[in-house]
């Protein structure tokens, strides 16, 4: 018996399995993918703002689109072979995917609520 | 100190207002869930306070549906997997024939197999959307915390489930999938190896470990209801956020009949989407 060449897991692991295969080290790489769900659980307690509602934030929008088309980045990566635009694309979306939560969310949240109290006087 | 079962605890209003003012504004009075006298007893109480006229904002949209969605997967998961379960064996020898066995032999055998298969894809497809659903009109906010936890034990607790039944027919995708996702566990410093060989049952992937994937196969679901009992008990607590996110309940409408009908059209519309994918294609 070989190891099948191809061999992906189903359409709904790929995220996790690309960001796993985006660390070349075997231990981080499996830190990173239990990590990609895990933190997750961080959110609810690093938001910093004080408005729930994408709608009327205007700038984490745009980021959260782009965690959106990320994840569908990751899913495309994770069914792709290892060669040359998909292990430096796998890396990048990983490195977004994990800003988003861990930077993102409460950089932005900081910045509206410092928007919103700008006073011009 | 007693804990109130039946009324949403809204930060915002009294309470009691809210409860008296959905009552008397939208109980329409010759419809069937008004004219029952639902407090005759404890549990229809329950039934009537938490399902029947539950308090839900009237601006819902259909983002709002995945929950309730994946939570009807959830059912159709289990039955189609009980059914499969009367006539597949987790033997090495056996577990792939007795899956053609199922496609072929058992009437409308291929119909479960694929409700099954398939139905796996779209309970991700609603459980990610519902993930996205919550992290745009941020769900995980104040005082919603520890739902959005408990949300995320659930998607842990599924994504093992699929995992574990990926292996089961037995197949080379399932052989080499098994073998590379259980070999990360050699990763853990001093004790990896063991760990691993205790996990497998032997030194590889072989029977021991198609019989003990059956098991946790199995088992893991009713976790699953379980965790989903408490995410929702989590939820009544404060509501559903809103398109308009204020949280503040005054425009709270009963759930039966407006949203009921919502998700029953939603139900619907992926029952459709799903015979035609089981009718036509193998997602495998």
């Amino acid at each position: 018996m070989e190891t099948p060449k191809h061999l992906v897991p189903e359409w709904y692991f790929l995220p996790f399995y690309a960001i796993l295969r985006s660390i070349p080290h075997k231990a981080a790489g499996i830190v990173a993918m239990a990590g990609a769900i895990l933190v997750m659980l961080v959110i609810p307690f690093t938001y910093t703002g004080y408005i729930r509602n994408t709608t009327y934030r205007p700038l984490f929008k745009i980021f959260y689109w782009l965690l959106v088309a990320d994840f569908a980045t990751l899913m495309w990566v994770g069914q792709a072979p290892i060669t040359d635009p998909f292990i430096a694309l796998g890396q990048i979306a990983s490195i977004y995917y994990f800003g988003f939560f861990l930077v993102l969310v409460p950089l932005i949240g900081i910045i509206e609520t410092k928007l919103i109290n700008y006073k011009i006087n | 100190m007693a804990t109130n079962l039946f009324l949403k605890n809204n930060s915002g209003l009294n309470e009691i207002v809210k409860q008296t003012s959905l009552a008397t504004r939208t109980r329409v009075r010759n419809v069937f869930f008004n004219k029952f006298r639902w407090n005759k007893t404890y549990l229809l109480g329950f039934v009537d306070c938490h399902l029947i006229h539950y308090p839900t904002p009237i601006g819902l949209t259909y983002a709002w549906s995945f929950g309730s969605l994946a939570g009807m997967c959830l059912v159709i998961q289990i039955l189609s997997g009980i059914l499969l379960s009367t006539h597949y064996t987790a033997n090495i020898d056996l577990a792939f024939a007795s899956v053609e066995y199922i496609m072929r032999d058992v009437p409308n055998g291929w119909f479960i197999r694929y409700v099954h298969a398939n139905g796996a894809s779209m309970f991700f497809i609603v459980v990610y959307s519902h993930i996205f659903r919550g992290l745009y009109y941020g769900s995980y906010m104040k005082p919603r915390q520890i739902l959005w936890c408990s949300g995320v034990i659930l998607f842990l607790l599924i994504m093992g489930t699929a995992f574990t039944g990926y292996v089961l027919p037995w197949g080379q995708m399932s052989f080499w999938g098994a073998t590379v996702i259980t070999n990360m566990v050699t990763a853990i410093p001093f004790g990896g190896q063991t760990i691993v060989e205790w996990l497998w049952g032997g030194f590889t992937v072989n029977a021991p470990t198609l019989r003990r994937f059956y098991s946790v196969h199995f088992l893991l679901p009713f976790i699953i209801a379980g965790v989903t009992i408490i995410h929702l008990a989590l939820l009544h607590k404060d509501g559903s956020t809103s398109p308009i996110g204020s949280d503040s309940g005054v425009d709270d409408v009963s759930f039966i009949h407006f949203f009921s009908l919502k998700i029953y059209l939603r139900l619907h519309v992926l029952y459709y989407f799903l015979v035609y994918l089981f009718s036509f294609f193998q997602i495998f």
